[in-house]
């Protein structure tokens, strides 16, 4: 019986994240009957077997996603072809033409055909190969036999949105829009968090709305055998941040004993207008908003009973939110473009699918996703950190144990991914009461010292005979001596096959082994990466820099930010509040 | 306006009559964009996007909602519509009409040097008089006139669907929103569910007496189809969970946690048997008697298994809102505890049965006893048509349910915006109106005449002769007259059953003057890019 989880996808980037997410879960799929799908993940937790009216079987994520009003207009090409209506046909540009079949049964007099923005829609390069190489039902270039190398496809240019390079399939029922908002929508954006909570309340009373987010997901939750409970990507930094607590208070309502994985992302900044005045209130509201979501997700209060079971993980490449912002200067063995969200994004998918093996795997040694947010937030410490090593080290002939002992203890290389928290690994002053990593793309064949190990480093026979998981675990617990902590080891590597972006270090091979001598001609394809969620007083950090922002000073300073809505100063101040509060949870000394 | 002040705080200030200017051809573009729609020959729009996606309509409310409307004029219009449409469900594209008209028409008077003051004044003193006349227009409702209900349902659905699917439609609205009406309480349209299959065709759409689920049964071994039914409708959760008593796995020894979770595991145990019981306690052996859990929880593969085993039909995570439907169309009560599970809690269906459409399943629950909740069951080829005819029900539903409450209708093909200005004109002449607001008074009374006129031409008549038609007449007749839209003739709304209603007539009176007023009384507007303002409000 799979414990099933249902995704959720709230937000532009949010999406821009999940479209790589997907493509890394297709990638992994084996379409060839001699190199069958690993065994070593239960394919069945993300996603679900469906037909068509045609009897085709279908196989597609379990997933609720949410963007701007029209910002989902090529439906068609999301949802693939796949349950496509019976009379429609589509032209060679993947167009749907009317059949032509019949008298138009819509209406006696005139219907007036409008295109809308048509050469805006137009399929690049990758999503046509993507459509010509598997007429209607579009599967990743996996199954594909042409030779692709990345850089023939200008992805970094033709990506406008997360649908450009969507490589999969979404079941029709997991799109859903935003009913009164469009992407840079003027007079009114959609920039608040306060705007947000009221645009849940309206899409759930709209009668236009065609495809309500809710009763989607309660389709797929009907579905699920024994559902686990949910993974939400959401934009923190505008509306999509109200929406989403909106969003959980729901999911509180209906499924109050399941848990949720929840992670607020913060996009790179877009380029700044000369407006200095301009900027500086919109990089507050930004924070703003994410301070606010972060304290009505993280502060457990409520009704503890009904409450979901959450921990919160903040996402971004920028390690500093607060002005002068920073991004994170390159991973070491990854050379993204910090303003790019389609590179940014792909690290950060790469980084949540790579731990989300935990609770994945078909093994017994699965981490039930309720143990894991329980093991994360210990203390009613509901936000943790994430770190990542994409990729991570490994030598062409490195074992497990070898490869961990290489990594050095000085330079540890380490990236955080949770803004304002310093790696969470390298510094020993830092008290971490959790931690759950998963490390990926070891050959199994690796997990066992070399006799030529043994006897090099003098191993006894109990370490040279521990399994995969003790080794790592032990590995972790160098690092952090008290801390508790769990590690799943896993074969199956992160496949990093078009359209994912190729901004490796040319010390990374085809196969993604660390090399001396870095000639590559070929695209990565594959890579071990290791992932991990952290509960750290270096969270403190962030939480503090997040009150200072959401203080009373702002407000004085942006008396707008508030407006923009129907949030009342007092729910404000109670969340302000909370986030003190929380903060200071990281500061006490019980653990 | 202060919107635009947000966009773009460097915006320069426009001298007032250019704002005026702006103001008015923001609301002309909006105006041109829906003009063509309105009324029973108005033109369908097909929105088809680049990708493919299709949206058929002619729906001002839906239209407005489709595009992305960035000139803030336009803006605050796209919003008066939707007002429009939340509060009575209906004359969304009227609305955007005649904000436009009063609006050119006021400009007529301000260009001969008028001030905007002055013009609305005269708006004000007409929206006055203009309700005066809705009300002595109306026509009362006398007990349950259902021919009149099916008169306003049909003309509300033959300016959305086609005219075979809307006279299909008629009796089912009509039908369903008298099924929901519960004495001296107010109509609930919840009540009415409405449940969409890609299915057939649109003629194929029917009112079920009883409620359509959108899922089924998810035990192999459940019977499908069974009459004579029992229905449980429960709020239970039947799904073994883990929970923090077994969670929390760093503190606990495995044996202790698995021992906690078989005593969890026995709580649901424990709760299925007493369904299971209840059943055993209703249906006798032998008496041909069947039951049928609807439950808004989770129910778990080792529950239903229990559950099939014994002959029941479950369906899980049913809609939290098919909770009140269920008890309303079967009777019974919802149960929120297995302690609370007795005999007069069950509900009864004559029949329930599943239908299954590739992945997706339909659970029929017919053959009520006197059903308060009915569904409407909206079949069609495609997603598109189906969402058409959606829209289409939705508005003959509110249509009926505005009579039920107003309890009066006001002929309709324009009668009621034709008379208002041979009304209004006879006002000024009779010169109850002082001074220059006059002038006011008069635009507003040409403006009313845009739907008449779009009626007209929007069926291919010249609109200027079918107004020439309508005033000989109406002075001949003293009666109300309106447009016949397949003749270009005079024709008698009340004979042909063709009505309005009349909380959408007066919601329109009352916004229309509004915004225009505020339009026309902007000092100052914002500059915010000029250039790149579009008047075509898409
Ligand atoms: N059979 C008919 N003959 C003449 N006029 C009609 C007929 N049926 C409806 N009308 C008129 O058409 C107008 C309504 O048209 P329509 O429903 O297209 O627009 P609307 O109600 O203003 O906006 P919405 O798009 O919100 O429905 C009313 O003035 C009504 O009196
Ligand atoms: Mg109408």
């Amino acid at each position: 019986m799979p414990h099933e989880i249902i995704s959720l996808q709230i937000g532009n980037y949010a999406n821009f994240v999940g479209a790589h997410f997907w493509n890394l879960q297709e990638a992994g799929f084996s379409y060839n009957s001699q190199q069958p799908t690993s065994r070593e993940v239960d394919v069945d937790v993300l996603y679900r077997e469906g037909e068509t009216l045609r009897g085709e079987s279908t196989f597609t994520p379990r997933l609720v996603v949410c963007d701007y009003h029209g910002s989902i207009h090529s439906r068609r090409a999301i949802a693939g072809g796949l349950y496509q209506d019976d009379n429609e046909i589509l032209d060679k540009n993947g167009n749907r033409i009317e059949s032509g079949q019949g008298e138009n049964t819509s209406w006696d007099g005139t219907v007036k055909v409008e295109k809308q923005n048509p050469e805006e829609d137009a399929p690049n390069h990758f999503l046509r190969e993507v459509r010509e190489s598997h007429k209607r039902i579009p599967v990743l270039p996996n199954g594909l036999t042409k030779r692709r190398r990345h850089a023939d496809y200008g992805l970094e240019k033709s990506v406008r949105t997360w649908s450009d390079f969507l490589g999969v399939a979404y079941h029709p029922r997991s799109l859903s829009t935003l009913s009164n908002y469009w992407i840079n929508d003027l007079p009114t954006p959609f920039d608040g968090y306060s705007a947000g909570l009221e645009e849940w309340r309206s899409c759930l009373n709209d009668s236009l709305q065609q495809n309500s987010l809710e009763e989607s997901l309660r389709h797929f939750v009907e579905e699920c055998e024994n559902m686990a409970g949910f993974q939400l990507l959401l934009d923190g930094h505008n509306g999509f941040g109200g929406y989403s607590s909106a969003l959980l208070d729901h999911l509180s309502d209906e499924y109050g004993h399941k848990s949720a994985l929840v992670y607020p992302l913060f996009p790179p900044a877009p380029p700044q207008s000369d407006d200095a005045e301009g900027n500086a209130r919109k990089d507050c509201q930004g924070l703003f908003n994410y301070g606010l979501f972060v304290a009505s997700t993280a502060s457990g209060s409520g009704n503890s009973s009904t409450r979901l079971h959450s921990a919160c993980v903040p996402l971004s490449l920028m390690s500093k939110l607060t002005r002068p912002r920073e991004t994170l200067p390159g991973l070491p063995l990854a050379h993204f473009r910090p303003d790019s969200f389609y590179h940014t994004s792909a690290i950060l998918a790469g980084a949540i699918d790579s731990f989300g093996l935990v609770y994945r795997l078909s093994s017994p040694e699965r981490v039930h996703l309720r143990d894991a947010v329980d093991a994360i937030t210990p203390h009613q410490r509901k936000v943790a950190a994430m770190s990542t090593m994409l990729p991570f080290p490994l030598r062409q002939n490195d074992s497990l144990f070898s490869a961990l002992k290489a990594i050095d203890a000085e330079y540890l290389p380490v990236t955080s991914l949770t803004p304002h928290v310093k790696t969470p690994l390298i510094d020993s002053q830092n008290r971490c009461y959790s931690q759950i990593m998963s490390l990926r793309g070891v050959p199994r064949t690796r997990w066992q010292c070399s006799g030529e190990e043994i006897r090099s480093y003098r191993l006894s026979h109990e370490v040279a005979s521990m399994s995969a998981n003790r080794l790592f675990e032990d590995f972790m617990s160098s690092y952090c001596p008290n801390t508790y902590g769990v590690g799943r080891v896993t074969e199956l590597p992160c496949y990093t096959a078009l359209p994912f972006p190729q901004f490796f270090s040319p010390s990374i091979s085809e196969d993604g082994f660390t090399v001396s001598s870095g000639n590559r001609i070929e695209d990565v394809k594959r890579l071990p990466v290791m992932a991990g969620l952290h509960s750290t007083d270096k969270v403190a950090d962030l939480l503090q820099e997040l009150t200072t922002t959401c203080s009373k000073t702002t407000l004085n300073k942006y008396p707008r930010l508030l407006q923009s809505g129907s949030m009342e100063l007092d729910e404000y101040k109670e969340s302000f509040e909370r986030l003190q509060e929380l903060a200071g949870r990281y500061r006490e000394n019980d653990f | 306006m202060s919107a635009i002040m947000a966009a773009n705080p460097r915006a320069e200030v426009a001298r007032a009559s250019e704002a005026l200017a702006i103001n008015i051809s923001a609301a002309m573009g909006v105006q041109d964009y829906l003009k063509s729609n309105l009324g029973p020959k108005g033109s369908m729009k097909m929105l088809v996007s680049g990708a493919g996606d299709i949206k058929i309509t002619k729906d001002g409310n839906v239209l407005m909602h489709e595009s992305q409307i960035k000139h803030p004029t336009a803006a605050l219009i796209a919003r008066a519509a939707t007002a429009q449409d939340d509060v009575t469900g209906d004359g969304t594209t009227s609305i955007v009409l005649l904000i436009g008209e009063l609006l050119k028409q006021a400009q007529v008077y301000m260009t001969e040097g008028l001030h905007p003051r002055l013009i609305t004044e005269g708006f004000n003193a007409a929206r006055e008089k203009a309700l005066e006349l809705l009300d002595q227009m109306s026509v009362k409702l006398t007990g349950d006139d259902r021919e009149k209900l099916l008169e306003i349902a049909r003309t509300s659905l033959r300016t959305k669907v086609h005219s075979k699917t809307a006279d299909l439609l008629t009796s089912i609205v009509t039908e369903a929103v008298l099924a929901v009406r519960r004495d001296n309480e107010q109509i609930d349209l919840h009540m009415v569910e409405i449940m969409e299959m890609v299915h057939r065709s649109e003629m194929d759409t029917t009112l079920v007496r009883g409620l359509v689920l959108d899922h089924g049964a998810r035990h192999p071994d459940m019977p499908k189809r069974v009459t004579n039914a029992s229905i449980l409708t429960c709020n239970v959760s039947l799904e073994y969970e883990k929970t923090e008593v077994n969670s929390g796995f760093f503190y606990k020894s495995p044996e202790e946690r698995e021992k906690m979770v078989m005593a969890e595991r026995q709580f649901i145990i424990d709760r299925v048997e007493k369904i299971i019981a209840l059943k055993k306690a209703v249906c006798k052996a032998g008496e041909n008697k069947n039951f049928v859990v609807i439950n808004q929880k989770g129910i778990d593969p080792l529950s239903l298994d229990m559950l099939a085993k014994e002959g029941i039909m479950a369906l899980r995570r049913a809609k939290r809102r098919n909770m009140e439907r269920l008890t309303l169309a079967c009777g019974g009560i919802a149960v929120n505890s297995v302690d609370d599970l007795k005999e007069d809690a069950l509900g009864f269906a004559g029949s329930v049965y599943e239908h299954v459409l590739g992945e997706d399943k339909y659970t029929f629950i017919e053959d009520c006893k006197n059903p308060q909740s009915v569904t409407i069951l909206i079949r069609g080829p495609n997603k598109h048509t189906i969402t058409q005819v959606k829209d289409g029900v939705r508005d003959g539903l509110r249509a009926v349910l505005n009579t039920l409450e107003d309890g009066a209708l006001v002929p309709g093909a324009g009668a009621f915006e034709f008379a208002l200005r041979e009304h209004l004109l006879k006002f000024v002449n009779e010169g109850h109106v002082k001074g220059k607001a006059r002038f006011g008074v008069q635009a507003y009374a040409e403006a009313f005449l845009i739907i008449p006129k779009t009626l007209a031409q929007n069926a291919g008549f010249d609109g200027q002769d079918v107004m020439v038609k309508l005033q000989e007449e109406s002075r001949q007749s003293h009666r109300a007259v309106g447009v016949d839209c397949d003749t270009g003739n005079v024709s008698f709304p009340e004979e042909l059953g063709i009505w309005d209603n009349v909380r959408v007539k007066k919601q329109q009176i009352n916004t229309c003057t509004l915004i225009a007023t505020n339009l026309l009384l902007v000092d100052e507007i914002m500059r915010a890019g000029l250039s790149s303002l579009k008047a075509d409000g898409s």
